[in-house]
């Protein structure tokens, strides 16, 4: 077992166009801990975990996993270097069944046929789609969806793992199924958890810290109740068009 | 508990389905040949000559079904197949006042299944070569690659008049390709596509087919593995072009240019390019449908019209079954399942429905 | 090395560079607004050889008209009849499409004109050459580039310029979008196969007055090239198809003057592999036309 990791971002910038998505940013994640990364619509939380996974080259800045630059590495080498994420748009195999799916997961992160199916069903069994095993991945209701697209993404076994907006579209309920299934990965799996989301409670119930980026640029870091009451954090979220249940709530 | 060990056996008869698939389609072909080869001479040579594209139609399988990424080029490879199995069977007297080839070359002569080996390993080497710059380029613009890679080895063969008997070609192979050794090798093909959809490589290899992106992000390394899956489907296109080489006995560059390609992409997409079943369906079909329309071409009645004989109607039948298919049913005859004798009456969906994917916006 | 000769060598590559450059803009227009990579693009320029051999009385003018409008109909026919049933497919399945219509066109030409190529009269003016100082440029040579450098000119001028050429760059760019401003798909998809219909009746005037044969399998090289230049040029650019095209010129070429004698046959699969391995250094084609890396 290799000693623990950080996985260091300073200075990252962005720049498209002219457009700076993002303007020196500096993030931390340590494994064994769950970091939240918030910030109204357009705030550059995409981009950042894009540019930590390799899907977009920083204009400037630095990334580090311990002591390795890996600044500019493409996904696949971020991968086998310990880093996973999700996707927004979860991206599943779509034709593939619902099993071969978390399979292919276990596969690519290097283990043998017979350990990875084992390693496959007990991530099947912990996220309860042990039953949808067989079906098809495209057939799978949105809730389950993205289940699978976090289960996949922890069979790779990572140290550190990035998930964008996994409880988009899910309803209260599945919300807070997710808060508790997640709660737990981190210590499980030995591995640091960054979440990106909207969806306040989760975000205040689930993460050691909280990151906020603004118009591209951190704005607040903290623990939850110190970011909560931070008038930066609530001018963002009061100033901008969006309304989520979440921001009305950061201010109360 | 008693839901998840249930599920474990589904998934446990899933293994066992996939084998009834394999035993299926093995015991398709080995009926359709038991029958075809009580027929005529002419009937039976017909049948030799489509269980070889069978076995190119698998090959391509191999290589376009489980990545994604189309190919045509993979006549190319039967040519090697084909060129090298002749230079070691055709008799020494016959290579000498044909060609020019340096004296161990002319010396060289191997038996007939030694050179379909030899021409498959060939092919696959050559494959080796191309392919992991090819795979670079990625999906759309790695077909177009192909495309450019058949050409190629057809201007090769059409100019190292010392080597390959230039536009004229080769002559004076033995022919001895007959029904055993094609059906030995198309039901070999069969097997090995089966075997490598049992892999890992496989496995990854289909998750960027999927879905490149993700497939990446879970550390997958794109372009070796499609490389592999080159490499393979190679060799089993370089083996039916060594069983060609040594049924035609003589032959030229235009047999491994586009009307072979038309063919074998014709039968690989009516077929179903998503399922190994759907090449091997796609085979006999077109096989049969090509062969009723080479009736037709000696010219037919229909009553009293008769209708004069029209060569060239074969290909125009075969484009327009493609087009069809296209048009009405993308997904081909199979629609991306895998048959078996064990769902008789019923075609169990493995994907999740028909219907075209939208194309994505994603650059090429 | 020899520069007057050299000079002769680059007239023949901007010359050849801009008849690839015109087989590569008919590929690059339909991909770029369709995803679709047209095989048969080359049968339109089948088409048009056709009817320069058939169309031999009227004055020149008129037949160029007439092949003209031959092959825009076929285009325009094409899209009607082969492409529109199958828009909103996957790229591939718009390629193998392409594939399959190529394919049909090629043995329909068979079956009715037979497979034999047949020789066609070419105009005398082409065939005499120009004497500027000590140098000689061939006819054909100029009136290829000067061809080509009107319609590069007029397309630029049409894509900037007018209403279609803009809704043409709207869709290219983003097709959903422009639908939702308004942009009716069908217009701008059939003018882009009309365009494509005019490039490749252009083409296959000046290729068949510089080869003098006509046959069903003429279309086959020069949408070889095609996909190679545009591949060069960075598929989905219209400017990298054109470049794409002038270097596939200059390296044939350059491929053809320095090549031994013993290799000349083989100059096409030299190209071709020559291009192959530019690829493998960057992969995304010369001009790098948009990120590389994948939106997510």
């Amino acid at each position: 077992m290799s000693a623990d990791e950080s996985l260091q971002a300073s200075g990252i910038g962005v720049e498209f166009a002219g457009l700076k998505a993002l303007s020196d940013v500096d993030l931390e994640l340590e494994q064994g801990e769950i970091l939240g990364l918030i910030g109204p619509n357009g705030a550059g939380k995409t981009t950042l975990v894009n540019v930590l996974s390799g899907f977009q080259r920083p204009t400037t800045g630095q990334v580090l996993i311990g002591s390795r630059d890996v600044t500019g590495w493409r996904p696949h080498k971020l991968a086998l270097r310990g880093l996973g994420r999700t996707f927004q748009s979860v991206r599943l195999f779509a034709r593939m069944t619902v099993f071969e799916n978390v399979l292919a997961g276990a596969v690519a992160g290097g283990l043998r046929t017979r350990a990875a199916r084992d390693l496959t069903w007990s991530l099947l069994e912990r996220m309860r789609l042990a039953d949808s095993a067989a079906l098809a991945a495209a057939s799978l209701p949105h809730g389950e969806e993205r289940r699978l697209g976090i289960i996949r993404a922890l069979a790779v076994r990572p140290k550190f793992l990035l998930l964008d907006e996994p409880a988009a579209g899910l309803n209260e309920t599945e919300t807070k199924d997710l808060l508790e299934t997640l709660s737990t990965v981190p210590h499980e799996f030995e591995l640091g958890l960054l979440v990106i989301e909207h969806d306040m409670p989760l975000i205040l119930g689930l993460c050691d810290r909280i990151h906020v980026l603004d118009y591209g640029r951190t704005i607040a870091e903290g623990a939850p109740h110190e970011v909560r009451r931070n008038p930066k954090v609530i001018e963002a979220y009061l100033g901008s068009a969006a309304t989520t249940e979440g921001g009305a709530r950061a201010d109360g | 508990m008693a839901a998840e060990v249930s599920v474990r056996r589904s998934v446990r008869t899933e293994l066992a389905s996939r084998v009834a698939s394999l035993v299926t389609l093995l015991a398709l072909v080995a009926l359709v040949t038991g029958l075809a080869s009580l027929g005529s001479p002419v009937l039976q040579n017909v049948l030799v000559n489509n269980l070889i594209n069978l076995i190119l139609v698998v090959g391509l399988y191999i290589f376009v079904g489980n990545t994604g990424v189309f190919s045509f080029g993979h006549i190319g490879f039967m040519a090697i197949g084909a060129y090298s199995a002749g230079l070691v069977r055709i008799p020494e007297e016959t290579k000498v006042s044909l060609l020019q080839l340096p004296p161990w070359l002319e010396r060289a002569h191997l038996t007939s299944l030694e050179a379909v080996l030899l021409g498959a390993a060939l092919a696959a080497l050559a494959a080796a070569i191309v392919g992991l710059p090819l795979m670079r380029l990625g999906g759309l613009t790695a077909g177009l690659g192909t495309f450019a890679i058949l050409n190629i080895i057809n201007i090769v063969a059409a100019n190292w008049n010392a080597f390959t008997g230039g536009s004229t070609g080769m002559a004076g192979v033995p022919t001895t390709t007959g029904i055993t050794a094609a059906l030995s090798w198309a039901l070999i093909a069969i097997v090995i596509a089966w075997l490598f959809q049992q892999t890992r490589l496989c496995l990854r290899v289909r998750a960027s087919r999927e879905d490149e992106p993700a497939a990446r992000a879970l550390g997958i390394k794109v372009v070796p593995d499609r490389a592999l899956a080159f490499v393979l489907s190679a060799f089993v296109c370089g083996a039916a072009g060594g069983l060609y080489g040594q049924l035609a006995g003589s032959f030229g560059p235009s047999a491994f240019f586009l009307p072979t390609t038309f063919t074998v992409v014709a039968m690989l997409v009516v077929g179903g390019r998503y399922s190994l079943s759907g090449a091997v369906v796609g085979a006999l079909f077109l096989a049969s449908v090509s062969e009723g329309l080479r009736r037709l071409e000696g010219g037919f009645h229909i009553g009293a019209l008769h209708v004069a004989s029209r060569p060239g109607l074969q290909e125009v039948g075969l484009a327009a079954a493609l087009l069809l298919t296209l048009l009405l049913r993308p997904r081909g005859l199979t629609g991306g399942t895998e048959l078996s004798f064990t769902d008789v009456g019923r075609l169990r969906r493995f994907a999740p429905g028909r219907g075209r994917r939208k194309h994505e916006e994603s650059p090429a | 090395m020899n520069l007057h000769l050299v000079i002769e060598y680059v007239i023949d590559g901007i010359s050849l560079g801009s008849l690839y450059a015109l087989f590569a803009l008919g590929i690059g227009l339909l991909f770029g607004i369709m995803r679709l990579i047209n095989f048969a693009h080359g049968e339109l320029m089948m088409i048009g050889a056709y009817g320069l051999f058939f169309i031999v009385s009227p004055p020149w003018p008129v037949r160029i008209a007439v092949i003209l409008a031959i092959t825009v109909a076929a285009a325009l026919a094409m899209e009607r009849i082969a492409f529109r049933p199958a828009r909103g497919a996957d790229p591939d399945t718009l390629l193998i499409t392409s594939f399959a219509v190529s394919f049909l066109l090629q043995n329909l030409a068979i079956l009715i004109f037979g497979a034999l190529p047949r020789g066609v009269a070419i105009s005398p003016f082409l065939t005499r050459s120009v004497h500027v100082g000590s140098y000689t440029i061939p006819n054909i040579d100029l009136v290829t580039v000067g061809v080509t450098a009107v319609l590069l000119a007029g397309l630029g001028a049409f894509l900037a310029r007018t209403r279609i050429g803009v809704q043409m760059r709207a869709a290219a760019e983003n097709f959903t979008m422009a639908r939702l401003l308004g942009v009716r798909a069908n217009t701008v998809i059939a003018s882009a196969f009309a365009l494509s219909g005019l490039l490749a009746g252009v083409a296959s005037i000046i290729l068949v007055q510089q080869t003098g044969i006509i046959g069903p399998t003429i279309g086959v090289t020069p949408v070889l090239a095609a996909f190679v230049a545009t591949i060069l040029g960075g598929l989905g650019s219209l400017t990298g198809a054109v470049v794409g095209g002038y270097f596939l010129g200059a390296v044939t070429v350059a491929l053809q003057a320095t090549l031994p004698l013993a290799f000349r046959s083989y100059r096409d699969a030299f190209v071709f592999a020559a291009v192959l391995l530019v690829l493998v250094l960057r992969p995304q084609g010369l001009l790098v036309h948009r990120s590389t890396y994948t939106r997510v």
